[in-house]
C-alpha cells in the first residue's frame, strides 16, 4: 500500500505493517530572518531497522523451504546441489548477506568454509547425537525468544539449527561464528 | 489520545490533522461515513489506556482504534486490539515493537529507530568519525534513539567515544555538556523528548560555547520542532536534525498555511 503525502512518497510495509518513508536530513538555517529547518539530504524509503533486522531472521529460520525450492534466491554464488540439507541453504543464504554487509569477512577461512559441500551423511536423515535428545524443545524456544527480545540473528540460526536436531551442523555454526568473534576483536 | 497533560499539544495538532482532512476530503470512505469518537487518557497511563480501549471496543463498538501518542499506552491498547481483532492506526507513538505486539496494528507516523539509524549511517558517510551520545531520560524512546545511532554509526564505521543518559527531571544540561565538550567529539547527537527540554539544551550549548561548525550538533526531529525552534532562537543555528516531515517541506501536496 503506497501513496503520495505530504512528507513525500509514504508506503506501509506488509511484512511488519510499519511505515516506509523518507527520512530527512535537515540543519537549521536562517531564512527569512527566522531559523528553520533546511532540508540538505534526503535518506528515501526507510524502513524501520530494528524490524527489518528481526524479518531478516525470521526469513532466515523459514528460509529453508523457500531457499531451497527457488535457487535463485540464494545468490550465493554456487547454486546449490540437490545433495544439500534445508538447514545448509538457509546458512548459505545468511552467510552470503554477512559477507556482503561485512566486507571484512569475505575471505574469512570460516564463512569460505560454507562453499563446500555439505557432509553426506545428513541428506537422508538428520543425525541425532546424545546432545540433541537431551535438549529439550521448550528450552530451545525459550532460547530463541530470548535471542529475539535481544535481536542476536546468529544466535538465532544456532538455536534454530538445534531444534532441527542436526546438531554436528549447529556445533559448526557455533564454532565458525566465534571463529567471526574473534577475528573482529583483533581487527 | 491524551487531549490534557503535558503531551496535550501532539494530541491538539494530530486532532487539527483529522479535522482537516474531513474538511477538505469529507468523512466517507469506500462509502461508509467514518464517525470519531475521542477518548482523553491524560498522559502516560497504560491502564486508562486499556480501560478506554475496552471501553470503546464493548460498549461503543467500534471498528478501529486509532490516534496513540504515547508507546506504554499504545502497548496496553494493542493487547486490546490483538485479542478484541480490532485494526489498529498507530498515528504518533515512535517505537518499533508496537507494530508487533497486535497483529492488527498498523502505523503511519515514524518509528525512532528508522530516523536515529539513518542518522547514524549519514553521519558516517559525511565525515564524522568520532561522536558522543547523550539521552535524555530513562524511557524506551530514549534507548531506542540512543542504541539506534551508535549501532549504525558503529556499522558504518564510526566511533563512538561516550554517551550519557540522565533523567528528564534535570533541568540544567551544562555539567553533561561540559563532559561531552572535554572529550572533544566531532558530533554530539542527542534524543531530547518533545517539550521544553530542547530550549533548555540549545541555551546549554550555547553557554559552554560548543561551536556548531567545529562540533556538529546532531538529533532527531523533536529537537527542532517548530515550537522549539522559536524558543531557542539564533542557538539552534547549524543543528541537524533527521525526521520524516517538517512543515517548510514544498510537495505537491503540501499547502503551507500562509
Amino acid at each position: 500500500m503506497a501513496w503520495e503525502s505530504q512528507r513525500g512518497p509514504m508506503a506501509i510495509d506488509p511484512e511488519t505493517r510499519d511505515v516506509v518513508q523518507n527520512i530527512y536530513i535537515r540543519r537549521v538555517e536562517k531564512v527569512g530572518g527566522v531559523p528553520v529547518n533546511v532540508i540538505i539530504d534526503t535518506i528515501k524509503d526507510v524502513k524501520d531497522p530494528v524490524l527489518a533486522r528481526t524479518e531478516e531472521v525470521k526469513f532466515i529460520f523459514s528460509a529453508r523451504s523457500r531457499a531451497c525450492e527457488d535457487p535463485a534466491r540464494l545468490r550465493s554464488g554456487s547454486p546449490p546441489s540437490r545433495g544439500r540439507t534445508e538447514a545448509h541453504c538457509a546458512w548459505g543464504a545468511y552467510f552470503t548477506r554477512l559477507r556482503r554487509q561485512r566486507p571484512q569477512f569475505r575471505d574469512h577461512w570460516a564463512i569460505q568454509r560454507w562453499r563446500q559441500p555439505p557432509h553426506t551423511d545428513s541428506i537422508a536423515a538428520p543425525r541425532k547425537t546424545q546432545f540433541a535428545r537431551s535438549m529439550k524443545r521448550g528450552d530451545v524456544l525459550a532460547g530463541i525468544a530470548g535471542a529475539f527480545e535481544r535481536f542476536e540473528p546468529e544466535l538465532i540460526v544456532a538455536l534454530a539449527v538445534l531444534l532441527e536436531q542436526d546438531m554436528h551442523d549447529a556445533l559448526d555454526f557455533l564454532s565458525v561464528r566465534a571463529a567471526i568473534a574473534s577475528s573482529s576483536r583483533a581487527t | 489520545m491524551p487531549y490534557s497533560g503535558q503531551f496535550a499539544d501532539t494530541a491538539v495538532q494530530m486532532d487539527n490533522g483529522i479535522k482537516l482532512y474531513v474538511q477538505r476530503h469529507g468523512a466517507t470512505v469506500a462509502g461508509k461515513k467514518i464517525e470519531f469518537i475521542r477518548k482523553d487518557t491524560g498522559g502516560v497511563a497504560p491502564d486508562v489506556a486499556k480501560q478506554l480501549a475496552q471501553e470503546l471496543v464493548v460498549r461503543d463498538g467500534v471498528d478501529i482504534l486509532a490516534g496513540f501518542v504515547l508507546t506504554p499506552n499504545a502497548l496496553a491498547a494493542a493487547d486490546v486490539s490483538a485479542s478484541a481483532k480490532k485494526l489498529m492506526v498507530i498515528m504518533n507513538a515512535a517505537t518499533s515493537i508496537i507494530t508487533t505486539k497486535s497483529p492488527y496494528a498498523v502505523r503511519t507516523s515514524v518509528t525512532l529507530p528508522q530516523a536515529s539509524e539513518t542518522f547514524g549511517q549519514w553521519a558516517a558517510a559525511n565525515g564524522v568519525k568520532k561522536a558522543y551520545t547523550m539521552g535524555v531520560g530513562l524511557s524506551v524512546r530514549a534507548h531506542d534513539a540512543e542504541q539506534g545511532f551508535q549501532r549504525a554509526f558503529k556499522d558504518a564505521g564510526g566511533e563512538i567515544i561516550g554517551s550519557v543518559r540522565f533523567p528528564v527531571a534535570n533541568p540544567d544540561f551544562s555539567a553533561f555538556v561540559q563532559r561531552a565538550k572535554d572529550l572533544n567529539p566531532e558530533a554530539i547527537f542527542l534524543f531530547v523528548p518533545a517539550g521544553a527540554q530542547p530550549a533548555a539544551f540549545a541555551k546549554a550549548l550555547a553557554e559552554r560555547a560548543i561551536d556548531a561548525k567545529k562540533v556538529k550538533v546532531l538529533g532527531t526531529g523533536e529537537v527542532t520542532a517548530e515550537a522549539a525552534l522559536k524558543s531557542m532562537g539564533d542557538a539552534s543555528l547549524g543543528i541537524l536534525t533527521a525526521w520524516n516531515c517538517d512543515p517548510q517541506h514544498d510537495t505537491a501536496q503540501h499547502t503551507r498555511p500562509s
